[in-house]
């Protein structure tokens, strides 16, 4: 979280980041010219290489040649140690070209010297400058040998814990993007390009200006995962099915395998991006189809924006990731939990904060404790940050009432068990965690109050359904119910839970700081209860919501659907028609509200057929009978619709009404002048008319004089529609 | 009158206007110069709504006649049609003065004024009384009894008439362009004039003008116009039918029916969809082509239902040989013909190829066959005109509508 710093930012912060993009190595410098053919907006391009052949063919603004005195123009020979050597060699200029960006992309093929021996490095140094660092590695092919392998592999392990972000793409996966016929030119090509694309879309989407920004923390849940594959999409759309198509194209991307893998990813991030001329509505189309695509409990990132430059064109960018972790769903244990957790706070650290190296990675489950424990010092430390504690603050009551109960007390044990547990389980994690340990000892070195609310608030924030499921799994009696959580806070008093808290905490911290313990009791407490306050509105709010809906389809009488479809249920078709019709209503029942009745609508002069419940004094059988209709409309809710006989009755009504016995005498099929008649009176007729519903519409035709037919049929309705309903 | 006249035809229709530029030589061909077209708005069912606009859409297909044909339009032949037009078959009698030896033009003239002396709504105007048949004296039936000799004289008219006020608000749309309007003419008679051959008249003949928001029809039978009135049934009734039951935009849904619409039994499999693709206002799906083509078939047959029963009502009894002939847009339909031949259970007949020349795509698109019947009817009443009245086998005028100038 970068949060809102009252004074003058400093040149290169939140308001205007500055990016660069940093290519290591051959493969890095590849991909670094794609993005420097194409259009990457405000990145300063950077091409790494030990190697001068490489360096003279790059097209990047800045070259900055790694080691020259140690290989003396020459790469670093697929040996890691090499290449480390080479960075430290080179550390100044590395560290002139990360220094003041905010957002560092560092692209580099991995298993080689280079890429695996400086990226680490570069890395590093970027984290230091305090950047936001995303690396796109590319793996080797398999063919390239196991050493090879291995190398990308630990390389891949380091760079875990360093970057803020991992991409990561397999080159063999990488090869099927290319047709096979287009040869090792184009596959490596096709391989660059797609790679280009995805850099080019992570800068773009947190670069440009949006309606809905998508931020770091968004790309950041996207791509959590550990060893996870990168799934990245990007299409662009021309024409009239611009949205569609780029869509289509963004699912076609081949990291994406068409969109099916999309399906298994917890975490989606799409951004939608077009020229000034891109409408709402085609928004909505793509990210209506696009949740066709994704699971129901993804968690959907959603950003949109224009780009003048963009034009008539359209893009969407869909970026996610599965990785083991979210495969593995089911036997996750609490460490699993944990494990996963930990790399969010890197990326959420606040860039001003970064030198002081405030890597709290303190996952939700029983980490409660240990993030209260960290507030509390953190409070006594620096007292100063109370806005921000107080901002970050207001996401914790739900996780303390649920957590807490049990935990508060051995806080502190716990705390010491979380760090024994992750070191004993170390060797198993390595690969998937291996900072944990590192940073929890950062964190009891220097814990500050926003790294440690912050993870708190990433749960409530981003509640990817594994995640979710396993705690329910294994904390089952603290988290009753996942989805109310704003009830939850309501019923059990969450101000009281806190001072609970707090008292439990008193008995810990009170050895050690009671005067910070004040700070922390005076301070919350006014944040947490405006959010108490709040919360019990909402539910309610949204029965009033139904509430007042609710009273409306029963009030509005629509018999003429709810006749017609138990009668024309057997004919397949006509289900589908009537599905359509239904729909139809549906919508314009607000117009249709206006509209007279089917039977009216024939009998009426077309001027007045707009009046609802118009008076037809010439008109007999609507006149005489006032109470068969009124009797008919009282059966009309719910059972009405599964009475066979009643929507006999109803037809052989509606039929008489259709057919009435005053057409004949007037013989033009055209209406000219409105017989003036009384506006006010005779509201029962009216009803009656209603209660054979609306006419199906005539569409088009609807405003103008009807085509009445000799036997009294409105032509302009559709023949399709009549014909079902007479055989119906 | 052996010199070249130009005419021009013009139809205001529902979904186009349309004018058509044509040479008419002395021996009669004729040679089309020039066709402006225009999509129509402003109309519907055949009748004009909103005045405005449909003179800007008429103005751009005049332009564009203007432009193709360079001449300079002054006066045109105008099709008119709505439901709102109907016929009726009346004769009239008279007697022939004891002193008089043979029957004069004024004895026609006076059986004309006879026959046409019928009752019609008040708000109506006659748009034509055609004669039909002579008879003299209860005998066989006279094409010309000028010079016979009888003392009864019987006169079969047919009369079309319409309402006042829409043909005059079409006339008047016309007139403030501004422009002439030489003739108004019921649109299925101007088509029927290029459509069917002199046999085809005789034999008997239905010829059905498939419009977009009217569907027109006149009957010929022994050479003659026996019945002829209009259905406000169209094409249009059709993207409509689509759009309300398919729940599309009226653009998609005529898009659908020109793409992929047929009512040519066994066009295609059950189940078979097509898909519309979407487009920045309408978001794409899936259709059964089975129940497209059951709309469309559902309302063309409603239509031709309509057409039917107004001729019933009419004694309509077609002989051997009788034929239908089909026009308009609407008859563009693949597979119509089947239809049409089911329902009326008579023979559908390729229209005649009249000896036209020019543009050779526009006489044959049956789109074109009200406009070009429009200047094959001008050339007609052209040819009668300085004989001051022979009656052919058409047209005699009613006055008000003649144009005084003939400059074009």
């Amino acid at each position: 979280m970068i949060h809102f710093d009252p004074k003058p930012s400093q040149p290169g912060s939140e308001s205007t980041p500055s990016v660069c993009a940093i290519g290591i190595g051959g493969a890095g410098c590849n991909v670094l010219d794609r993005l420097a053919l194409g259009r990457l907006p405000e990145a300063e391009l950077v091409s790494m290489s030990a190697d001068v052949r490489v360096l003279n063919n790059s097209m990047a603004q800045r070259k900055v040649q790694l080691g020259a005195e140690i290989t003396r123009g020459l790469g670093a020979g697929g040996d890691p140690e090499l290449g480390r050597q080479l960075a430290k060699a080179t550390a100044k200029e590395i560290g002139s070209a990360v220094e003041e960006r905010s957002i560092v992309l560092v692209c580099a093929g991995l298993g080689g010297g280079t890429g695996s021996g400086v990226t680490p490095f570069v890395v590093e140094q970027a984290r230091a400058a305090g950047a936001f660092v995303v690396v796109f590695a590319v793996l080797p092919f398999p063919f390239e040998g196991r050493r090879r392998t291995e190398q990308a592999e630990a390389t891949l392990a380091e760079l875990e814990t360093a970057a803020d972000v991992l991409v990561t793409f397999e080159n063999a996966r990488m090869g099927e993007l290319a047709l096979p016929k287009e040869g090792i030119q184009g596959a490596f090509a096709a391989a660059d390009e797609t790679l280009g694309q995805s850099i080019r879309a992570v800068a773009g989407i947190v670069l440009r200006p949006g309606i809905i920004r998508v931020g770091l923390d968004d790309l950041t849940s996207a791509l959590r995962n550990e060893g996870s594959r990168c799934l990245f999409g990007y299409g662009e759309g021309q024409g009239d099915a611009r949205a569609t198509n780029a869509l289509q194209k963004a699912l076609k991307s081949p990291l994406l395998d068409n969109g099916t893998d999309l399906k298994s990813a917890s975490t989606v991030l799409a951004h939608v991006a077009g020229g000034n001329s891109m409408s709402l509505y085609e928004v909505e189309l793509v990210m209506t189809e696009l949740a066709k695509h994704v699971s129901s409990e993804a968690n959907l990132l959603f950003g949109t924006g224009t780009d003048k430059a963009l034009g008539e064109k359209m893009v969407v960018t869909l970026v996610s990731s599965i990785g083991i972790a979210a495969k593995v769903e089911p036997p996750v244990e609490l460490l699993d939990i944990e494990s996963k957790a930990t790399p969010q706070p890197k990326a959420l650290k606040p860039e001003e904060e970064a030198p002081a190296k405030e890597e709290t990675p303190v996952e939700h489950g029983e980490s409660v404790a240990k993030a209260l424990a960290a507030i509390t010092a953190a409070v006594a430390a620096a007292p100063t940050a109370d806005d921000q504690f107080a901002l970050d603050f207001g996401f914790e009551p739900e996780e303390e009432q649920s957590e807490q109960p049990e935990e508060a007390p051995s806080a502190q044990d716990l705390l010491e068990e979380d760090e024994n547990s992750a070191k004993a389980e170390l060797p198993e994690l390595e690969q998937k965690e291996p900072v944990v340990i590192e940073s929890l000892v950062i964190e009891d070195a220097a814990p500050s109050i926003a790294t440690a609310s912050i993870p708190t608030k990433d749960v409530s924030e981003t509640p990817a359904a594994s995640e979710i499921e396993a705690i329910i799994e294994d904390e089952p009696e603290e988290i009753e119910a996942p989805a109310p959580e704003i009830e939850a806070i309501v019923e059990e008093e969450p101000v009281a839970e806190i001072e609970a808290i707090i008292e439990d905490e008193d008995e810990i911290e009170a050895i050690e700081e009671p005067a910070a313990i004040e700070d922390f009791l005076t301070e919350p407490e006014p944040e947490v209860e405006p959010i108490t306050a709040e919360a019990p509105e909402e539910p309610i709010a949204v029965e009033e919501i139904f509430s007042e809906e609710t009273p409306e389809p029963i009030e509005e009488p629509e018999p003429f659907i709810e006749v017609a479809a138990p009668v024309v249920k057997k004919l397949s078709l006509v289900d589908r028609l009537l599905q359509n019709r239904e729909a139809f209503f549906a919508e314009e029942t607000e117009e249709e509200e206006n509209n007279a009745g089917f039977g009216e609508a024939l009998l009426q002069e077309p001027e007045n057929e707009f009046v609802p419940n118009e008076p037809n004094t010439e008109e007999p059988v609507t006149a005489e009978d006032p109470i068969e209709p009124q009797q008919e409309q009282a059966q009309e809710p719910a059972p009405f619709i599964e009475e066979p006989e009643e929507v006999e009755e109803a037809i052989a009504a509606f039929e008489e009404a259709t057919a009435p016995a005053t057409l004949e005498e007037s013989e033009p099929s055209y209406y000219e002048e409105p017989k003036p008649e009384p506006q006010v009176a005779a509201t029962g007729a009216g009803q009656s008319m209603l209660e054979f519903g609306h006419a199906p519409s005539s569409g088009r035709f609807q405003n103008a004089d009807p085509t009445i037919s000799e036997e009294g049929d409105d032509l302009d309705i559709p023949t399709f529609l009549r014909k079902r309903m007479a055989k119906g | 009158m052996a010199k070249t006249n130009i005419h021009v035809g013009l139809e205001i229709g529902t979904a186009k206007i349309c004018v058509v530029v044509a040479e008419v030589r002395p021996d009669g061909a004729m040679k089309i110069l020039g066709v402006g077209q225009a999509p129509s708005r402003g109309v519907r069912k055949g009748e004009i709504v909103d005045f405005n606009t449909a003179q800007t859409c008429l103005h751009d297909a005049l332009v564009r006649a203007e432009e193709r044909s360079d001449v300079m339009i002054r006066s045109v032949m105008m099709a008119v049609t709505g439901p709102h037009i109907q016929s009726l078959n009346n004769r009239g009698r008279i007697s022939i003065a004891e002193e008089q030896n043979e029957i004069s033009y004024d004895d026609l003239a006076e059986a004309k004024d006879m026959a046409r002396n019928v009752q019609v709504p008040s708000d109506n105007v006659f748009i034509h009384s055609i004669i039909r048949h002579y008879y003299v004296d209860g005998g066989e039936r006279v094409l010309n009894p000028v010079g016979m000799e009888g003392r009864r004289l019987e006169a079969d008219y047919h009369i079309i008439h319409g309402l006042r006020g829409r043909i005059h608000n079409a006339m008047r749309c016309v007139r403030e362009i501004p422009l002439e309007v030489e003739d108004v003419v019921f649109a299925p008679v101007a088509a029927a004039q290029v459509l069917l051959a002199r046999e085809d008249k005789e034999n008997g003949a239905l010829v059905i003008d498939l419009g977009a928001g009217t569907t027109d029809f006149v009957v010929y039978q022994e050479g003659s116009i026996s019945i002829s009135g209009s259905v406000g049934i169209g094409g249009d009734h059709i993207t409509n039918d689509i759009g309300v039951v398919l729940k599309l935009p009226m653009v998609e849904a005529e898009k659908l029916k020109l793409k992929h619409g047929t009512v040519r039994p066994g066009a295609v499999e059950p189940g078979e969809t097509v898909h519309i693709e979407d487009n920045a206002r309408f978001t794409g799906m899936e259709i059964d082509r089975e129940m497209l083509n059951q709309i469309i078939e559902m309302r063309l047959r409603e239509t031709l239902d309509e057409v039917k029963k107004k001729l019933a009502s009419e004694n309509f009894l077609p002989g051997g040989g009788f034929g239908i002939f089909l026009c308009g847009g609407g008859s563009l339909v693949d597979g119509l013909s089947t239809i049409v031949e089911d329902v009326f259970g008579l023979q559908v007949r390729r229209g005649n190829s009249a000896p036209i020349s020019g543009l050779n795509s526009t006489f044959e698109n049956p789109q074109y066959a009200v406009p070009i019947g429009l200047i094959r009817y001008a050339q007609l009443v052209e040819r009668e005109r300085p004989k001051r009245g022979p009656f052919g086998w058409i047209v005699d005028q009613v006055g008000g509508f003649l144009g005084s100038t003939r400059r074009v």
